[in-house]
């Protein structure tokens, strides 16, 4: 029998790391302070130490080797809670930063990373631009995560070049445009060592269904309050039906990624499969829910003074992040369908 | 039924073409910058474009839709300079003064429209009243020959670099909802007036639009347009020329759009390594679009037949769903082409800001569900649901 339903046991840290975020780092802290404009780059790094301290960085990572001690599933309802909360992306470099290290014996790096001392950046590599990348959230990182279908590394950020700052349309983001080392990363961690990258989907997948339900829930408490032509516009079918699609797509996200998770705990045989499945399907949701919640705010879902345009952006930035959606649909059209 | 293009069409379209190609900017300069729309808008006035079918005592020069239409086309294949912040003035303001204003209105306020020396905003919407416009609050107190109007408007594309605003506003509180609505010119240097720009989700030195605050600001009676209380039905002939063929540019524009997002992906396809599958999926999205940005045309095309001799009809609902619901698919596929490049936010131009760009065409001029309700109740007769404006 398959068994859906994470345990309390194993709910307990996504709580912790839920009601941490309600009261340190609610999703408001985004919007723009008085007369600033909506450049509120890097706002989270203030609270990293905290959640390094908390132990949120090594829920999934053996106590051995530094972490909680903990595993997939845990981390990954914790990831969700990060999605919802717009927690910085740099939390993957933080988290599979320090596996990473970890499974590449780098005991004096682990240390820092999950206290939250030693930040983590990302790398977007540009496949239309050979050798460059982006580096997000990395202005202050002594490395940077990076990872492909063969394995997943740590770019010592030393020894990028070329670094130009550029604007991103993610306002919280810090955004450069670098050149790459010539030689391979110095801490890689190949895929069959450890699937480091197809973890790293599966926990881009759950912070992509943190974000659907995040608009899921902006949308309905607006069409609950927002009132025209004397009713609140939750009453009229267009608003919520498609609130109603939002909730649904969100559901049927979140239950694949559970089914993804499962695989990835059990290691079962079709673990690509699902995978796969669940960061495509979480990535369309995302995005879809993003643009129905900026619909259902009218003019207001357009202005950068409330969150809707954030979630739409961390959306598309996630999309990127590992595998994207394109190369996800190649990829589960290559698998056998799963046993049933 | 025919296709019948008069030697006077082919001349008009050949002397568009030739003025266009010598006038128009060679760099592409950024639209709702004052200073370049209106140097655009005085180029066409030396020109003699300015207003083209304005009628010829208000200074334009009179044309029918056709060659209007024709215009745009050539200005959409030279990537002329849109309208930017000049459009209220011209596609609204002006054609509302030319049928509803003044003798005096239109002989201080036409002519410099048509230069490029004023600016117009429209404060129609406000925090309380968006679909439902005619629950607006704003009010205008008659004291003397004047009113004294206070209250608030949102969203007013440009409030912040206009001169003059179409103004609604409450002048009977006794009367139903749309019976007590005026429609006035506001001096937007008025004391009391105060604008706050908005920023906006397509870049952080965006604001597109701004909220306006009246508080106690003196318009004169004789800034009223189409009588006093009577505004609700000045602000339907407004829509009118909205509806008519102001959105005409844009979907010519878009259509070049589409053409340079073929190019790019043509172009993008020979080192991307993704396999036929993927590719097939972005093909068979752009050949869509293709097709349907040709049905808009011929939408349009077909409106203006129609209307030769009236003005538009609900069908217009029509041509502005569909259109803003394929110019989001449009924008979308060009994201999807670009992977991660999307997330930089290069210059105005960029196909990542034309993206963001797109959400509020949903939004604004009435939204896609108010448009679904105006299809479903004035052209399919279903019953009504909440009247929409
Ligand atoms: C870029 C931009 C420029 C604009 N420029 C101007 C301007 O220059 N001047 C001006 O006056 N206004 C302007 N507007 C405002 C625009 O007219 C309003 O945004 C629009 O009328 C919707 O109102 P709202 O934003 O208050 O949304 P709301 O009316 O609050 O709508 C919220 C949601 O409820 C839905 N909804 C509301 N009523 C119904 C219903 N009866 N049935 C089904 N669904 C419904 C809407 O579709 C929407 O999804 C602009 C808006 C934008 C985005």
């Amino acid at each position: 029998m398959i068994h859906l339903q994470p345990t309390p046991d194993q709910e307990e840290a996504a709580e912790a790391v839920a009601s941490f975020l309600q009261a340190e780092m609610p999703i408001e802290r985004l919007r723009p302070r008085g007369r600033e404009l909506p450049l509120i780059r890097h706002r989270d790094q203030a609270k990293w130490a905290e959640m390094g301290a908390l132990g949120f960085f090594g829920l999934g990572l053996e106590e051995d080797l530094g972490g909680v001690g903990l595993g997939v599933v845990e981390e990954t309802l914790a990831f969700r809670e990060f999605g919802r909360y717009l927690v910085a992306p740099r939390v993957l470099g933080s988290v599979l930063g320090a596996r990473v290290a970890a499974r590449a014996g780098r005991a004096d790096l682990v240390e820092g990373i999950l206290a939250g001392t030693v930040p983590v950046g990302l790398l977007l590599t540009l496949e239309d631009e050979p050798g460059t990348a982006y580096l997000v959230d990395g202005a202050d990182a002594e490395w940077a995560l990076t990872w492909n279908a063969g394995g997943a590394g740590l770019v010592d950020t030393a020894k990028l070049s070329d670094i130009e700052a550029r604007e991103s349309i993610d306002s919280t983001l810090e955004f450069a445009h670098v050149r790459l080392p010539a030689s391979e990363p110095e801490i890689w961690v190949t895929a069959d060592v450890d699937p480091i990258p197809r973890r790293g989907d599966l926990l881009c997948a759950a912070m992509l269904v943190g974000l659907s339900e995040g608009t899921r829930d902006d949308s309905v408490e607006f069409a609950k309050m927002r009132k025209q032509f004397n009713q609140p516009i939750g009453s009229f079918q267009a608003v919520k039906h498609r609130c109603a699609d939002m909730a649904t797509r969100a559901a049927a996200a979140w239950a694949q990624i559970l089914f993804a998770v499962l695989a990835e705990k059990e290691r079962t045989e079709d673990v690509v499969f699902q995978v796969t499945a669940a960061k495509l399907i979480a990535t369309d949701t995302a995005i879809r829910n993003a643009q129905a919640n900026i619909q259902n705010h009218g003019a207001t879902g357009f202005t950068s003074e409330v969150e809707a345009h954030h979630f739409l952006k961390r959306s598309h930035l996630l999309d990127q992040v590992g595998t994207n959606q394109r190369r996800l649909r190649d990829r589960l059209l290559e698998q056998p369908a799963p046993p049933a | 039924m025919r296709i019948e293009i008069s030697d006077e069409e082919r001349e008009f379209r050949a002397e568009a073409r030739d003025w266009l190609e010598a006038h128009v900017p060679k760099v592409h300069r950024r639209a709702y910058v004052r200073q370049h729309d209106t140097e655009w808008q005085r180029t066409l006035y030396d020109g003699g474009w300015a207003g083209i079918n304005w009628p010829k005592e208000h200074g334009g020069r009179g044309l029918p839709p056709d060659q209007l239409l024709i215009w745009y086309e050539e200005c959409a294949r030279v990537h002329a300079p849109h309208w930017g912040c000049m459009a209220t003035a011209l596609m609204h303001a002006g054609p509302t003064l030319i049928v509803r204003g003044t003798e005096e209105q239109r002989a201080y306020h036409l002519p410099r429209i048509l230069k490029g020396e004023s600016v117009w905003c429209q404060g129609w919407s406000e925090p309380g009243a968006g679909s439902d416009l005619a629950s607006l609050t704003t009010r205008g107190d008659i004291d003397g020959d004047h009113l004294v109007v206070n209250g608030s408007k949102i969203w007013t594309s440009s409030g912040h670099l206009a001169d003059w605003q179409e103004l609604l506003i409450r002048t009977d509180q006794n009367a139903t909802k749309q019976k007590g609505i005026s429609w006035v010119i506001c001096d937007m240097h008025s004391p009391g007036i105060e604008v706050r720009a908005i920023p906006t989700m397509s870049g952080p030195f965006d604001s597109h639009f701004a909220q306006v605050f009246y508080n106690d600001v003196r318009i004169p009676l004789t800034n009223v347009v189409g009588g006093l209380n009577n505004g609700w039905d000045v602000a339907a002939a407004t829509l009118g020329f909205e509806r008519g063929t102001g959105f005409i540019p844009e979907q010519l524009h878009q259509v070049e759009v589409l053409e340079d997002l073929i190019k790019l992906a043509l172009e993008r396809h020979k080192r991307s390594g993704y396999s036929h599958l993927d590719e097939g999926d972005i093909m068979y999205r752009l050949a869509t679009l293709r097709a349907e940005f040709a049905a808009i045309r011929a939408l349009t095309y077909q409106s203006i037949s129609r209307d030769r001799n009236g003005t538009p009809g609900s069908e217009s609902s029509m041509i502005r769903l569909y259109f803003s619901e394929t110019l989001q698919r449009l924008t979308r596929v060009a994201i999807d082409v670009l992977g991660p490049r999307m997330m930089e936010l290069s210059d105005d131009r960029g196909w990542t800001y034309g993206y963001l760009r797109a959400f509020p065409a949903t939004i604004a001029a009435g939204t896609s569900d108010i448009q679904r309700n105006i299809i479903g109740e004035r052209i399919l007769g279903l019953p009504r649901g909440p009247k929409p404006q």
